[in-house]
């Protein structure tokens, strides 16, 4: 099959490339020997480990956040199933609309909305709710990611919901009646049953988010602060600097940000296998 | 009173994913911007390295692709776990890593600041999302209706595009609209393999929305996510067109 050479060729091989260049090997300036050393190097240092706190604090609060969040619009779009407030269609599709947008431009419009003299401070002052900008928080490249974590949210909660929402799709017809009949009101059905139910496919979607927020450039780079910078921001300006002797040690953190990224993709497959067999039992 | 209680609750959450689309149309109605979009030719030439880009990538992802997606979705054999797996690698480990060790062989080849290097690494990118879906589509395809056109004499070439292709169309298009979204997403690996000399949309316009111009950037998103959804658009009416002719039994499959 060619697509197997094709795939070596141009992604495995600059994988392991840079794999041997992080243990000193394959080095394009100074001679190449296998060594630790690098990896001591970055592990210890403390720009890395800033980043790997903001990194991990980014991804941890921002997924939780987006998990809740995701519940709360389930609850709601459960609720409208049964109560029929929206007719049609339109309200799912515009919570969805966020996936049709890249990360570049949804981090883009989570900084000109929150600007401190951008859309909502503008409007707050025209309608003479604050004096000026200038008492507008800032929440756009602040220290605390506060606008990183409001575009993930935004990003990402579709995501979540339109994993989830098949599954309270097919319990509204199958096992309502059978609640009903046991006098379970529409609440503690949601909580007790339906949520459960969607259990695996909410956890799936959350180890998604967390790997992907780990390998994330776009957003923090345009919503972050210049210390500490997200673990793919600080990857990146390193590679861009263009230093060939600190090659192995960028390669270091391109080699940690892929592991935690595996190891999330692995997390999903397994939870993915476990999924599909308990649903053939479940549904049966 | 409930029911209005449960609409001005869904009206709020409307207007929360609305908003930042709203703060978007606000800050691109600016003639000056437009203008100065207009009379740059660079607009003109990202915007057709970018559908070209697109439209290679598409190309490649159909013709290595979907002879993958038909052994994987038929055949059993050894190592077909494995073969699985590294196809889907490209999703699990973040692309910028490969792109940064690849670099050098690039130069190498020459492929480094060129535009078929850039295909290239976007077809990497998007192939498991197109395998997957054509994957899908051959799961569902007999393999019997193939074993008939044999009988009946057709030859390899006339098999695939008269029993084989009409059936696995709308997984086919399905995937290339995915190829699309993602070669149009990417922005960090264009501008390691392209080095800035391969323009694309989102490369032009990052230098305006990380600190640069507000504005322009404004319009350069809209410009960026109306040539996107055009391009969707285009794909999904051909889809609806062969559903419709499905319905009606135009194609015999």
């Amino acid at each position: 099959m060619p697509v197997i050479l094709f795939i070596t060729l141009f992604f495995v091989y600059g994988f392991i490339y840079g794999l041997l260049q992080s243990f000193g090997l394959n080095k394009i300036i100074g001679k190449s020997e296998f060594t630790l050393k690098y990896y001591m190097e970055v592990l210890g240092s403390e720009s890395f480990l800033d980043s790997l706190v903001f990194t991990s604090k980014m991804a941890i609060c921002s997924s939780m956040l987006s998990l809740l969040v995701s519940i709360g619009l389930l609850f709601f779009l459960y609720m409208n199933i049964k109560g029929r407030y929206f007719k049609g269609n339109y309200l799912k599709k515009i919570i969805e609309s966020p996936l049709l947008v890249p990360y570049l431009v949804a981090s883009y419009l989570i900084l000109i909305l929150l600007l401190q003299n951008g859309f909502i401070s503008r409007c707050l002052v025209a309608t003479g709710l604050i004096e000026s900008y200038r008492e507008f928080p800032i929440i756009t490249n602040d220290e605390k990611g506060i606008g990183i974590m409001l575009t993930y949210i935004w990003k990402t909660c579709p995501f979540v919901v339109m994993m989830s929402f098949p599954v309270l799709q097919r319990i509204n017809k199958k096992w309502d009646s059978v609640a009903y009949i046991f006098g379970v009101g529409k609440i503690r059905f949601f909580f007790e049953v339906a949520l459960p139910l969607m259990g695996p496919s909410l956890l799936m979607s959350f180890f998604i988010i967390i790997a992907y927020m780990f390998t994330a450039f776009e957003t923090p780079y345009i919503l972050g602060v210049t210390y500490p910078k997200a673990l793919a921001v600080m990857a990146y300006d390193m590679y861009s600097k263009g230093n060939l002797a600190d090659r192995p040690n960028l390669m270091v953190i391109n080699m940690f940000i892929s592991l935690v990224s595996m190891t999330g993709g692995v997390l999903v497959y397994c939870l993915h296998r476990f999924t599909v067999g308990k649903n053939q039992r479940a549904w049966d | 009173m409930k029911r209005l209680g449960m609409k001005l609750i869904g009206v709020i959450i409307m207007i929360c994913f609305i908003l930042p689309f709203g703060a978007l149309i606000y800050e691109s109605l600016n003639f000056d911007s437009w203008l100065y979009i207009i009379n740059d030719k660079k607009t003109y030439d990202a915007s057709i390295t970018t559908v070209i880009t697109a439209m290679l990538t598409l190309f490649l992802n159909i013709m290595l692709g979907t002879p993958a997606a038909n052994i994987l979705a038929r055949k059993n054999f050894k190592g077909k776990k494995i073969i699985q797996g590294l196809v889907f690698l490209p999703l699990i480990i973040p692309s910028f890593v490969t792109s940064m060790g690849i670099y050098f062989t690039f130069i190498r080849l020459g492929l480094s600041e060129t535009l078929i290097g850039v295909v290239f690494i976007h077809t990497v990118l998007t192939l498991p999302y197109y395998i997957h879906s054509t994957t899908i589509g051959y799961g569902t395809l007999n393999e019997n209706y193939e074993i008939v056109g044999k009988m009946l004499g057709a030859n390899r070439i006339q098999r695939f595009f008269y029993i084989t292709l009409p059936h696995i169309m709308p997984s086919v298009i399905a995937g290339g609209s995915l190829v699309i979204i993602v070669s149009f997403a990417q922005y960090l690996n264009t501008l390691i393999i392209g080095g800035g000399k391969v323009l694309t949309i989102p490369i032009l316009m990052f230098p305006y929305i990380s600190g640069g111009n507000i504005k322009v950037g404004a319009v350069y998103s809209v410009l960026y996510i109306f040539i996107n959804f055009s391009l969707l658009f285009i794909l999904e009416r051909k889809l609806k067109r062969i559903y419709n002719k499905k319905m009606t039994g135009d194609i015999v499959w």
